[in-house]
């Protein structure tokens, strides 16, 4: 019951000193048998960057949107894990690229992608307002000003490279 | 003494045990529900021709302290094996087939699974997680479980009456309740970090969230107007958790409080809160483990009050006379006793005079031996199929099959097959019958 307790204090808190000294301590017990938790769910502040992937392919140096990935076009059944998925690889810095690299090659052989074909996920976000109060909640609209930045860039495999495609498309 | 006392009572004392088979059955729907879902994904997220094979794992995950089948199965149709063998288990566990070794093997293999790759996880896996790890070290799982059956029967025979309710030591009950506390409380700590939450802000940004929010465009005036209400509600309701650590004994002094309706308010509340965010929002299975962690709070007396609460207008007994010279008899009333959670039924066997002559009079032997008869406590007597089809609007678990049993065609069939089994039990010696 003390490591539960200790593991779960926030990361913010973690200097306090019972849980600087507790926590290396009770850290192996919780992972091993994982019970590692992290309760921040809508905390701090609930996720106010909402995000769309578009995936696109290079012909003839010009780039063409192929799909993009939103809750309205991913099946609900596979909506809560893909789209946790994609958050995951939108934050994560560049030394995951290959991650990403090889979770958008598994897009090709559905959409009917030829081997070797360029490929590129763009991330386009908006932001919903920080309210900071409840005049601005019911005054101030959501925000529709969309940036995009190009998330990773890779080539669709060839036939016999061994890669899972996507099933819910 | 006195002290060692108190503390063996505070981890030892005997408690229902019921409410921690229900959450076995309930941990293992929620997990076979979302492995299920995963079906079509399972050797993308967890093969070596997936997009996380494991030469790219230490980039995301934690390479120590870390047990999982997948650091040397990465073969797909190998993965695609464990997770059949998961669900396998999984079915097992619910159903209360060796319970404990079956909840066991399933949570090895999630584990193994989640361990593989974390990042499909989110809080609704981390709280079956949870749950998994107390059930497997918990005595007292059995309830609601085939196993259980099996001695509820062979006592029945016995005896003709069922196995006292099964109870289980205190401490893995105070595990859950530490848990469930550590979970609202740890929420509310991140929470109070931020400035939305205590400008009561917060409420409204994952209704509008298109990845969160069920009906994002629909966010209209009515569900602003509501988001200070909502943000703080939360928050209250999280740190109201608390209360449950002060001791009983002084919980129980306060007038119209008392440390049983503190828990049942705070659970009420709770169903109400997680149904409410599983309506509007898309948590994964967040809300539906939170449900299931609640079925190990109940204790005996939640149990009496909800059955106080369904007969608040019932009085008496419903006596169901039964040949108890028949093997199926016996056995089909068991399964009866078994299902009246509602203890709205007193089983007769008309074939012992003492109990005819007490409980059947104006019933004839022939009539008593030629179908099921029950009585009403208003004196009303109804047999075969008929009984049967009424009997269901008093057991909870058959309420969903009984509206069908009046559609027409029903009655005239179930009226044929129950005089044709009425009929052939004759043929069958006492353990001669199967059902």
């Amino acid at each position: 019951m003390l490591a539960v307790g200790v593991y779960s204090v926030p990361e913010t808190s973690q200097h306090l000193p019972v849980v600087r000294t507790l926590l290396p301590i009770v850290s192996p017990y919780m992972l091993v048998t994982t019970q590692w938790q992290r309760w921040n769910l809508f905390g701090p502040d609930p996720l106010r960057r909402v995000t769309q992937y578009r995936i696109e392919v290079e012909t003839d140096g010009v780039w063409t949107p192929v799909t993009t990935l939103t809750p309205a076009t991913i099946p609900w059944w596979r909506r809560g894990d893909e789209l946790k998925i994609l958050r995951q690889l939108e934050q994560g810095n560049e030394t995951i690229d290959p991650i990403r690299q090889r979770y958008l090659q598994a897009y090709c052989r559905p959409l009917g992608i030829a081997a070797l074909t360029r490929v590129r996920m763009i991330f386009r976000t908006r932001v919903i307002p920080y309210y900071r109060s409840m005049e601005e909640v019911m005054s101030v609209p959501p925000s529709y000003d969309w940036q995009e930045r190009e998330g990773v860039r890779t080539t669709c495999p060839l036939p016999d490279d061994p890669i899972a495609p996507i099933r819910f498309l | 003494m006195h002290f060692l006392r108190r503390i063996n009572a505070f981890f030892f004392a005997p408690r229902s045990a019921t409410g921690f088979g229900l959450m076995r059955i309930a941990w293992a729907v929620s997990v076979l529900g979302s492995m299920l879902l995963e079906a079509p994904d399972i050797a993308r997220y967890y093969s070596a021709e997936g997009f996380l094979p494991n030469a790219l794992e230490p980039l995301v995950n934690r390479m120590q302290y870390r047990l999982t089948f997948f650091a040397s199965v990465t073969d797909p149709s190998a993965v695609i094996g464990l997770y059949i063998l998961l669900l396998l288990f999984c079915v097992f566990a619910l159903i209360g087939v060796w319970p404990r070794f079956m909840t066991f093997m399933t949570l090895i293999l999630y584990f193994s699974f989640h361990e593989k790759n974390p990042l499909p996880v989110g809080g609704g896996e981390t709280v079956l997680h949870l749950i998994g790890f107390l059930l497997v070290i918990s005595p007292g799982i059995e309830a609601f479980s085939l196993q259980r059956a099996r001695k509820q029967l062979g006592h029945w025979k016995q005896k003709g009456i069922a196995l006292p309710p099964l109870t289980m030591p205190a401490w893995p009950k105070r595990m859950v309740l530490w848990q469930t506390i550590v979970i609202y409380l740890a929420s509310t700590w991140y929470k109070l970090g931020s400035s939305l939450w205590t400008r009561g802000t917060a409420a409204i940004i994952p209704l509008l969230h298109p990845d969160f929010g069920r009906f994002p465009s629909l966010t209209g005036d009515v569900p602003r107007r509501s988001t200070t209400f909502f943000t703080y509600a939360t928050l209250v309701y999280e740190e109201l958790w608390i209360f449950l650590l002060v001791p009983r004994r002084f919980l129980d002094r306060l007038p119209m409080l008392s440390q049983a309706i503190i828990r049942r308010s705070l659970l009420l509340a709770g169903v109400l809160f997680h149904v409410g965010i599983f309506v509007t929002m898309n948590v994964g299975s967040f809300s539906y483990a939170m449900l299931t962690l609640y079925c190990g709070l109940l204790e005996e007396e939640d149990f009496r009050w909800m059955r106080g609460l369904v007969n608040r207008r019932w009085r008496g007994r419903i006596t169901v006379y039964y040949d108890g010279q028949c093997g199926f008899c016996t056995r089909s009333v068991f399964w009866l006793v078994m299902l009246d959670w509602l203890h709205r039924l007193r089983p007769v066997n008309f074939q012992n005079p003492v109990l005819r002559k007490k409980f059947a009079s104006g019933l004839a032997y022939e009539d008593l031996d030629r179908s099921m008869h029950m009585r009403y406590p208003s004196g009303k007597t109804v047999h075969g199929f008929v009984a049967f089809r009424s009997l269901t609007w008093h057991l909870p678990l058959l309420w969903i099959a009984a509206p069908f049993l009046y559609l027409p065609g029903v009655a005239f069939i179930g009226d044929r097959i129950y005089k044709w089994k009425a009929r052939t039990r004759k043929k069958c010696s006492h353990e001669g019958c199967t059902i």
